[in-house]
């Protein structure tokens, strides 16, 4: 009987602890952006290096030389806590649920999309009239004012591939040369400084 | 690719986070032995250098943040700390500790193995850095404290408009080593992984160590740490996390407190405050330290501490009044033991009570009162029975102490919602999610809303099947085999299922805590520890059973 019952919970341990060595569930989370917290012997270091920041270390070095400390950026979701983390700036662009009661304007720029594309001249001109009356809201708040813009040019990054922002990166180039100074052109990123 | 073998994060980080502390380590060992007692086990000495390291780097930016001075002055503080702390030790070196096992302390191949195999596995997979998660926000934060040398930011670290404070300790250990080091803090905070998750498995063998006494046993719950799935600190791929570092304290709050019980032992007779002191000042020290360390970094696990041991204290309670005089169990160091589970009764009763008496001029439904009325109602019946125990008065009486006991036992599990439970098992039947509550909707006797633990958050994965499996396992251990550990695990294990099925429970526990994620209190169920005990003992009957020469 006791080694019934050893057996039993050993049958048990062994069930619930197949899912460290799920080549599939590996998979499955991936596509369903998933969150992989336990360890899985089929989760490589790729995984880390491809959707992580480890490939733009070398844009954000040359980028803090560039950019003015305290200063607010825009971009993309994911970049955007990049840049938090690398850089000494405030970012516009983050989860609601951290967002706190701050920059709903800012939500709905990005989340109806006009922020996106900035190629079409009617969103164009209401984001730049957006940055002025910015400009003018936040003179006691200089921190506030946007005064830069991160595009991410990354195909590989899999956090990108649900963001309009990055994902339309190509045509936000040419309108974003109208408004802003191209600072600096790097492997992945491309820094504007507002004008 | 050298990112992937980042040599020199795994060098700045075995030297920012042990050496400092295994220095200060050796002098304090070198002068206590209440101390070397404490920390014989090999786990015991990282643990305590780590923890030791983090405080004093703490404590310097603390300093420097006071005073106005830059955090890159770290490059200068640290190393002249290690000089210092090298000569100290050299100084106060002892000619008879140059036993390797002292040294050392008790450590086993197979755990070696085990450690090596979760550094391995954790540097391979990488910290939680590849998905836009709270990750990011912790190494913004810390990005912002080491830019402005400061814990205390002007503007909120993120978009400079939403702060909130965070306990900032291990915030302020990246900086500082970001600061001293120039690697970048997600390289430092992905190495990190494979070192925190190491310390965290590290410490739940000392706390299984504590619950058993059992090498074995420790050991094994240790593995299963890492194999079994489980909610919130089993997650070894997130161990970089201030919640993390706080789950590594909190297991080792567990061990110094069994320790410190240990180290009064069996004493009956009251101990006044001075010889208390005198016998256990380095566990309260230990205590001190790790109480600080929890609440600087993440603090809610004060509370699931507290929390847990008076669970345990309430089942010795329920066990001891149902027991015959030759069956109580007697945890050691009585009276300590009895004046804390005391002092956690008074507390729960009155600031339950507190709590119910300023709701009740609010217009809340009957449900909700019901919900925050239970517990100073747990407390009433508890301290009744505490009473009865331990005080020989008219009023103590050890019949009707079983029959409040069972009557509270009907009416908890009368709040049970049937539909909770086996929507565990099937998630077509959950209750409807509140994502904003991070909980699900359902209704109480009245009609009216209450909160229950969304099983879909975590919870499902977490305790098919082993979680739930151990918590009649776990009962039924306390009842046939009392002991510390039986009683212990089965105490915790069974309340925080009961919070996670009862709406009345989870919404009172919510509305005391003032918490959104009460359902946390899951991680109180150690299943591998319940699992590893019933291994051991099984194992030990199929051994003695076997035929003999």
């Amino acid at each position: 009987m006791s080694l019934l019952i050893l057996l039993s919970v050993v049958s048990l341990i062994l069930f619930d602890a197949r899912h460290h060595f799920d080549a599939d569930l590996v998979t499955l989370k991936i596509k369903h952006q998933s969150a992989q917290r336990n360890w899985n012997l089929f989760y490589s270091q790729q995984q880390v290096f491809s959707a992580g920041s480890f490939r733009y270390e070398r844009d954000f070095s040359e980028i803090a030389e560039r950019i003015t400390p305290g200063t607010s950026l825009l971009s993309d979701l994911a970049t955007s806590y990049y840049a938090a983390t690398y850089l000494p700036v405030f970012v516009m662009n983050i989860h609601r649920h951290q967002q706190g009661m701050a920059r709903p304007q800012w939500h709905r720029l990005l989340h109806d999309r006009t922020a996106c594309y900035l190629d079409v001249e009617a969103n164009l001109w209401e984001f730049e009239k957006f940055l002025k009356l910015q400009e003018q809201a936040q003179a006691k708040n200089p921190h506030l004012q946007l005064r830069y813009v991160l595009l991410n040019k990354d195909h590989k990054n899999r956090n990108l591939g649900n963001d309009c922002f990055s994902l339309r990166h190509r045509h936000l180039q040419a309108p974003l040369s109208e408004i802003a100074d191209l600072v600096y052109e790097g492997d992945f990123m491309n820094l504007y400084k507002v004008r | 690719m050298p990112i992937y073998f980042n040599a020199a994060s795994h060098l700045w980080i075995a030297y920012l986070f042990l050496v400092n502390g295994m220095l200060l380590h050796w002098l304090i060992r070198a002068r206590s032995i209440g101390y070397q007692d404490l920390t014989r086990p090999f786990e015991a000495q990282i643990l305590a250098a780590f923890f030791l390291s983090i405080s004093v780097n703490g404590l310097i930016l603390l300093i420097l943040d006071l005073v106005d001075l830059p955090f890159s002055l770290g490059r200068a503080a640290i190393p002249l700390l290690t000089l210092i702390l090298l000569a100290l030790c050299i100084y106060t070196r002892r000619p008879h500790v140059h036993n390797s096992q002292a040294l050392i302390g008790d450590i086993s191949c197979w755990r070696c193995l085990l450690y090596l195999a979760v550094f391995v596995v954790l540097f391979y997979n990488g910290g939680l850095i590849e998905q836009v998660s709270d990750a990011w926000w912790h190494m913004s934060l810390a990005n912002k404290i080491g830019l402005a040398s400061s814990f205390t930011l002007e503007n909120g670290h993120l978009n400079g408009v939403s702060s909130r404070y965070y306990p900032p300790l291990w915030h302020g250990n990246l900086a500082l080593a970001h600061t001293v080091s120039d690697v970048s803090i997600p390289v430092l905070w992905n190495s990190l992984t494979a070192w925190a998750g190491v310390l965290k498995v590290m410490a739940f063998y000392l706390f299984a160590l504590a619950l058993g006494g059992s090498v074995r046993a420790a050991t094994i719950s240790a593995i299963l740490f890492v194999l079994l799935p489980g909610v919130g600190d089993s997650y070894l791929r997130v161990s970089a996390w201030p919640s993390h570092i706080a789950y590594t304290a909190l297991f080792c709050l567990f061990y110094t407190t069994f320790q410190l019980l240990d180290r009064l032992g069996s004493e009956r007779c009251t101990v006044s405050l001075p010889e208390l002191f005198s016998l256990a000042r380095v566990h309260i020290a230990c205590l001190v330290v790790l109480s600080m360390i929890v609440i600087f970094s993440h603090q809610l696990e004060i509370i699931w501490f507290a929390t847990a041991l008076l669970f345990y204290y309430l089942v010795v309670l329920v066990h001891n009044s149902f027991a015959g005089e030759q069956d109580k169990f007697t945890e050691s160091g009585l009276w300590i033991f009895n004046t804390a589970g005391a002092s956690g009764l008074i507390l729960l009763l009155s600031f339950s009570t507190y709590f119910f008496l300023t709701q009740l001029g609010s217009s809340h439904s009957p449900d909700i009162y019901l919900a925050i009325g239970i517990f100073p109602m747990i407390g009433a019946i508890f301290t009744y029975v505490w009473f009865s125990s331990n005080i020989d008065s008219p009023i103590s009486n050890q019949v009707l102490s079983r029959w409040l006991l069972a009557l509270l036992a009907v009416i908890v599990l009368l709040t049970v919602d049937i539909q909770q439970f086996r929507s565990l098992f099937d998630a077509a039947l959950a209750h409807t999610p509140r994502p904003a509550n991070y909980a699900a909707i359902t209704t109480g006797w009245f009609g009216h809303e209450l909160l229950i633990p969304d099983w879909s958050r975590q919870l499902r994965f977490g305790l098919l099947y082993s979680g739930v499996v151990s918590i009649p396992v776990a009962i039924a251990l306390a009842i046939h085999r009392p002991s510390r550990l039986t009683l212990f695990t089965a105490a915790t294990a069974t309340f925080a299922l009961l919070f996670c099925l009862s709406p009345y429970l989870y919404q009172g526990l919510t509305d005391l805590l003032q918490y959104h994620s009460a359902w946390r209190v899951s991680i109180l169920i150690f299943h591998p520890i319940i699992f590893a005990a019933l291994i051991e003992m099984f194992w030990n009957q199929v051994r003695d059973a076997e035929p003999t020469q």
